[in-house]
């Protein structure tokens, strides 16, 4: 069912889903709009409802509220008023998510997005709430420095509540609070404010909003979440959930009526710009701004077409329009995707070509394209550093990340110039030819190249469509053929030092064997299995789907058969050594290389163990050594491990999101494995009780396998002296063959081969003399 | 256990492996079979020099 029909339903049912005390008790009135049909709510005679699309933004040069209010002050102003009304203020999270399965934080009820089972759940610190969350999203890209009022970054003013009854407030009690607070704290007069109702559908829950909007401008939305599962089958939240998410960019600037957001939400960084790019105010656009919100593209607008009714209305040829216009909406887009990067980048994402760092160099790419389409003399990280100047008294992690962010811009600026220099004959050969909107999106992806750099103008929701694809992870495709969700969990013993046990054949078939209890460990969160026997028969492999252990083996057994068991122990070792050494491994590599270092992913074989991690370049010789050598420092110090089984809402709190290193954990309790005070993870794996337990770690090798990926591989204890062993034989023998001590093998290897070198050039100059 | 002087001298020795077979590009464990051969081609292209 689309949103579309569950709003019909809603719709039916006015009094239901939409009617709340506050319109009974002042007299707002259920209209339907004449020009767009929705329906709204109003004190007034009105009959057109207060949406962009139906009316211009009339508060510019005449704001409806008491007085002006920068961006730092409208948050005081909302945070105060909210704080007073009983709620917890917190601070922003961050916009790289790492608790739930997204790239980024698209909304600010996102903060509270948890899975249990992998179904939806909430994890509100405190009830009711309010922030200001920053949050990136690529599908307003093409209305970004358009529209007046989109962003790909932007501050969500999150007022949130969790009602069962007898906790929290619901439908009533939000509305009056977003009453009062347009009104009191606003000084917004109560006939400028409409209602109009909506329905809002999200992960495997939905429910009605009503969005409030002022003289053309939506300056929140209040969603009832308050049935879980999709339209077609659902069932009411015993918990239900109030999302109010505002605009904090749109409140500033309906008390400031700038001509557009932009103007007034970027502190000093929009005026520079403006200056470096020699804009001026320009009175013939004046109407054209107050009309700019119909500039609102997406798949079923043809943005042409929405440009010449806008250029009719003012009576301007498209042509003049545009070309009046689109320096203004390159700088205030430069503005606004420089201002997601800091935040971006300070949050610790990294632009790339996978995962949510694709998003990340979509938009730098497309800052480095304005820049040089404006023709400026400046930097982005220079602009990226007015953001920081502006931003730091409200988010002063942004100063301490300063450095990093200036050093991945330019890094990434590089990287785009040789991308360019390498493509140029590719550029060459395709400038002038016309290509379809596919080829240039397969030309980004293969090359890097944005369809600008090739002088290509493509439709302003080019970039929607590529960001797009690339907006959360892609779910983990194959599933086990077998369906064991009738069987109870298997009683799981490997988390305590158990190598030999019996157990009951609840379930066999095929090759595989359910018991009532194992200790064998099932090849998870990047953990290969344990091998041992069953009655004797060879382990194979041990999976684990859903909460049930299931054991391939070579042979078959009976279902109610007693068993004996016995698990390989030296194998155990090995795997518990790698896997924390993947832990010290992943923590020093933060400390050594940055904050911005996070796993990516990670396999712990026998053999050797491998951790793939987030850093934008490839590690030198001197880094991998300090990496080594400080992990076996905290192999020296043998910190103890310990494991504690914590609440997910107090795992949090108490270690933050850092927990989170293998991404996020669909279960309401967690398993948390500290090594001392260095590291915190999420973890179900096995691991050793100290950091002495490990063994020696040496790191084998590293590359970047992917872009903004590093690999390091290692392996420990008695693996890694094996190892050494072997590479020591080596060495003997190759010193021994060039008749030297062992410290003189590079020497003479490099002696030899210069004279082979020597003679074999001697040798050729005489064949050609003959 | 081995002791953290013994760690360290085997991974003494194994940089100086990585980095004799860094000079002729090679895998360290096919580095006694090249040396080798680099040992015979030198002696073989000598003599020829010698004829």
């Amino acid at each position: 069912m689309a949103k579309e029909e569950i709003l019909e339903l809603f719709k039916k049912k006015p009094e239901r889903f939409y009617k709340v005390k506050l319109f009974d008790e002042l007299g707002f009135k259920r209209k339907r709009c004449k020009n767009c049909g929705k329906f709204f709510w109003t004190l007034t005679d009105q009959e057109i409802c207060n949406d962009s699309t139906c009316r211009p933004y009339e508060f510019i040069g005449n704001p409806p509220t008491k007085r002006p209010l920068d961006y730092f002050e409208t948050w005081q102003t909302i945070e105060k008023f909210f704080v007073e009304n009983g709620h917890t203020p917190l601070k922003s999270y961050p916009v790289v998510c790492r608790w739930f399965p997204l790239y980024f934080t698209i909304a600010g009820i996102v903060d509270f997005y948890r899975l249990t089972d992998d179904k939806l759940d909430f994890e509100f610190p405190a009830n009711p709430v309010i922030l200001p969350q920053i949050c990136l999203r690529f599908n307003d890209l093409a209305n970004t420095g358009v529209n007046s009022r989109s962003y790909t970054c932007f501050g969500m003013v999150q007022q949130s509540s969790l009602f069962d009854g007898k906790q929290g407030y619901w439908k009533d009690e939000c509305i009056e609070l977003d009453f009062r607070l347009l009104t009191e704290a606003f000084g917004i007069k109560p006939e400028e404010i409409v209602f109009i109702e909506d329905a809002w559908i999200g992960p495997s829950a939905f429910g009605p909003c009503l969005e409030y909007h002022v003289q053309g401008l939506e300056l929140g939305n209040a969603v009832f979440t308050e049935f879980l599962g999709t339209p077609e089958n659902f069932v009411e939240m015993e918990k239900k959930v109030v999302d109010m998410g505002g605009g904090w960019e749109r409140f500033t600037w309906i008390t400031q009526g700038t001509p557009t957001s932009y103007d007034c939400v970027f502190g000093p960084v929009v005026e520079k710009l403006k200056k470096l790019c020699g804009l001026k105010e320009d009175k013939s656009l004046e109407n054209y701004w107050k009309h700019a919100g119909l500039l609102s593209f997406d798949e079923t607008s043809d943005p042409n077409a929405i440009r010449s009714l806008v250029a009719k209305r003012l009576n301007m040829s498209l042509e003049d329009l545009e070309r009046k216009v689109s320096r203004f909406e390159a700088m205030y887009a430069l503005a606004d995707h420089t201002r997601a990067i800091v935040f971006a980048i300070s949050d610790l994402g990294i632009p790339s070509n996978v995962g949510g760092g694709y998003n990340l160099r979509v938009i730098l790419r497309r800052a480095f394209d304005f820049i040089e389409k404006l023709g400026l003399e400046v930097k982005v990280e220079e602009i990226a550093s007015w953001h920081i100047d502006y931003l730091k008294k409200m988010f002063p992690n942004l100063e301490d990340r300063r450095e990093c962010i200036e050093k991945i811009i330019k890094i990434e600026e590089e990287r785009y110039k040789k991308t360019k220099e390498k493509s140029r004959r590719l550029i060459e050969s395709l400038a002038g030819k016309k290509l379809s909107e596919e080829e240039l999106i397969k030309i980004y992806e293969s090359e890097g190249i944005t369809p600008e750099s090739l002088g290509i103008k493509v439709s302003p929701l080019f970039y929607t469509r590529l960001t797009q694809k690339h907006e959360k992870p892609v779910e983990a495709g194959e599933k086990f053929p077998f369906d064991v969700s009738a069987l109870q969990p298997t009683k799981v013993l490997y988390y305590q030092p158990v190598y030999e046990f019996e157990a009951t054949v609840v379930k066999a078939f095929d090759n595989f064997v359910i018991l009532d209890q194992t200790a064998f460990y099932p090849t998870s969160g990047g953990q290969v299995h344990d091998t041992g026997f069953i009655n004797g028969m060879e382990i194979k492999e041990v999976i684990k789907v859903g909460k049930v252990v299931l054991h391939k083996i070579e042979g078959t057994l009976k279902e109610g058969e007693k068993v004996y068991c016995k698990v390989d122990e030296n194998r155990r070792k090995i795997l518990r050594q790698h896997h924390t050494a993947t832990h010290i491994i992943n923590a020093v590599a933060r400390k050594v290389l940055g904050e911005h270092v996070w796993q990516h992913s990670a396999y712990k074989d026998v053999d050797k163990a491998r951790l793939d991690i987030t850093h934008y370049d490839a590690l030198s010789e001197e880094e991998v050594e300090k990496i080594e050598a400080e992990a076996n420092e905290i192999v020296k110090e043998d910190l103890p491990i310990s494991i504690e089984i914590l609440p997910r809402g107090e795992a949090e709190r108490k270690y933050g999101f850092r927990i989170y290193q293998g991404g996020a954990v669909p279960e309401k309790e967690l398993r948390i494995v500290s090594i001392g005070e260095i590291d915190h993870e999420a973890c179900g794996g096995l691991h050793c009780n100290s950091t002495g337990e490990v063994g020696w770690i040496t790191i084998l090798r590293t590359k970047r396998v992917q872009d903004g990926v590093v690999r390091l591989e290692y392996c420990s204890g008695d693996v890694a002296i094996s190892y050494l062993k072997e590479k020591e034989k080596i060495l003997s023998e190759v010193a021994k063959k060039l008749e030297v001590t062992e410290e003189k093998v590079p020497e003479a290897v490099e002696k030899l081969f210069k004279e082979w070198k020597s003679k074999r050039k001697e040798l050729k100059k005489r064949k050609i003399g003959k | 256990m081995i002791s953290e002087q013994e760690f360290k001298e085997l991974k003494k020795k194994e940089k100086l492996l990585k980095q004799a077979a860094a000079i002729l590009k090679v895998e360290e464990k096919d580095l006694p079979r090249v040396i080798e051969r680099f040992k015979r081609e030198l002696k073989e292209m000598e003599e020829k020099l010698k004829q």
